[in-house]
């Protein structure tokens, strides 16, 4: 059902600053996208570009909280995509070859040095019973952080969404995720104990903004199950 | 070239939003890189809202510090990465603006003409037309109402102050900018 032009005007207003419907920008996907367009109309106003001097990133850098992970851990984001997409790759190829005890010879980057206790990857391939398209995740139990790399994953219009099915075949969201970019989740500390080596993750297409439900509503499009690199 | 440049767009805007993601794991790597790409932009947002001047460039730092902060929340299927950046550093400028405290009382400006912003020479094609259609769209709004468009959003004016601004009643102030609105919408639909 589309907007009504009384909401439409609203979010002209939230655009203009004149009203405060953040909450509602929030919660509703299609009132953000009618205030994100808004923003668009109004982006010519604040043009032209004009390059800062050159003394403001050091200014920028010295604020950002102290306890954040810094450079050292920078590259871990980046490298945990290239392996996902390295594994898609392989899967694409058809050279991913799963030994029976769950160790995959996948390419893995050289050993870093460890900074967290915790640096193992586990990685799933998930695919379709039928058609193209494949999606990555590799996780790391050490923080929590799960990378989600799609290619050529059509989702039909709809939104993707990625759930962890453990032993007691009960699907939990892991939450909406993208079919043109790789995406970054940190896992629910609560959730974290479900995802281990051996249990099954899926992708459903869901409504915009997700499941409204907490299961799955729209189709299960892929499955694969995790093993440890 | 239409078809290069949307293109060459797509790619951009997926790029800047796998930064952001990535930045939402602090990854300073990924904020360097968007900063790089984007600070050009968000520094002229912060000029053209506070002029020229100190102001501007502590703005600009307030915006990438609350970028830094907020990326975590970025959703790349409700935003675009340079909407989104844009909003943040219009709300840095405008917080800046308003603690300055002096313009709470001056008539609303209704010279339509914007101060010389002619278009960089290796700016995109798009982005010129898209600026020229929208002057001439808040051009053809009637009574002047592009002139309270305009403060709402380059100054930060609230529905109160607009109305003791231009000497008229709040709910007429309303009316006008609700009006101004659809108008707007389908003069940039055309």
């Amino acid at each position: 059902m589309p907007l009504t032009e009384g909401d439409e005007v609203v979010a002209g207003e939230h655009a203009l600053g004149l009203v405060n419907e953040a909450a509602r920008e929030a919660a509703d996907a299609q009132f953000a996208a009618a205030v994100e367009a808004w923003r668009a109309r109004f982006l010519p106003l604040l043009g032209p570009e004009r390059a800062p001097p050159p003394q403001i990133w050091d200014r920028i850098v010295a604020r950002l909280p102290a306890n954040d992970r810094g450079m050292r851990d920078a590259a871990r984001p980046w490298r945990l995509a290239t392996l996902a997409a390295s594994a898609a790759a392989a899967v694409l190829l058809g050279l991913l070859v799963l030994r029976p005890d769950g160790q995959a010879p996948a390419p893995v980057p050289a050993p870093q040095v460890a900074q967290t206790p915790d640096t193992r990857v586990l990685v799933a391939a998930l695919t379709p019973e039928r058609g193209r398209g494949a999606l990555t995740v590799a996780y790391e139990p050490g923080s929590g952080r799960l990378t989600v790399t799609p290619a050529g994953f059509d989702p039909d219009g709809r939104t993707p969404e990625l759930w962890v099915i453990p032993g007691d075949g009960k699907p939990r969201s892991l939450g909406v995720i993208g079919a043109d970019a790789a995406r970054v989740l940190r896992v629910a500390d609560d959730r974290r104990a479900l995802i281990q080596s051996g249990v099954t993750f899926a992708v459903s297409l869901e409504p915009a903004g997700g499941s409204p439900t907490g299961a799955p509503t729209g189709p299960v499009v892929m499955t694969g199950k995790l093993f440890n690199v | 070239m239409q078809l290069a440049t949307a293109g060459g767009q797509d790619d951009a805007r997926a790029r800047l939003a796998d930064a952001l993601v990535a930045v939402g794991s602090g990854d300073r790597r990924a904020f360097h890189e968007i900063y790089q790409r984007t600070s050009a932009k968000l520094f002229g947002i912060c000029i053209r809202i506070l002029g020229e001047g100190q102001d501007a460039e502590d703005a600009l730092q307030e915006a990438y510090v609350n970028v830094w902060r907020r990326a975590e929340r970025f959703d790349a299927t409700r935003a675009s990465p340079i909407t989104w950046l844009a909003a943040i550093a219009r709300n840095a400028a405008i917080d800046r603006l308003r603690m300055r405290g002096t313009r709470a009382a001056a008539p609303i400006d209704h010279a339509l003409d914007l101060p010389d912003d002619r278009p960089r020479a290796d700016a995109l094609l798009e982005e010129n037309d898209e600026a020229a259609r929208l002057h001439g769209c808040l051009g053809e709004l009637p009574d002047r109402d592009g002139a309270l468009v305009r403060t709402a959003f380059m100054e930060g004016a609230s529905y109160p102050e607009l109305a003791e601004r231009a000497g008229e009643p709040l709910g007429t102030i309303k009316s006008r900018i609700r009006r101004a609105l659809i108008r707007l919408k389908d003069c940039l639909c055309r």
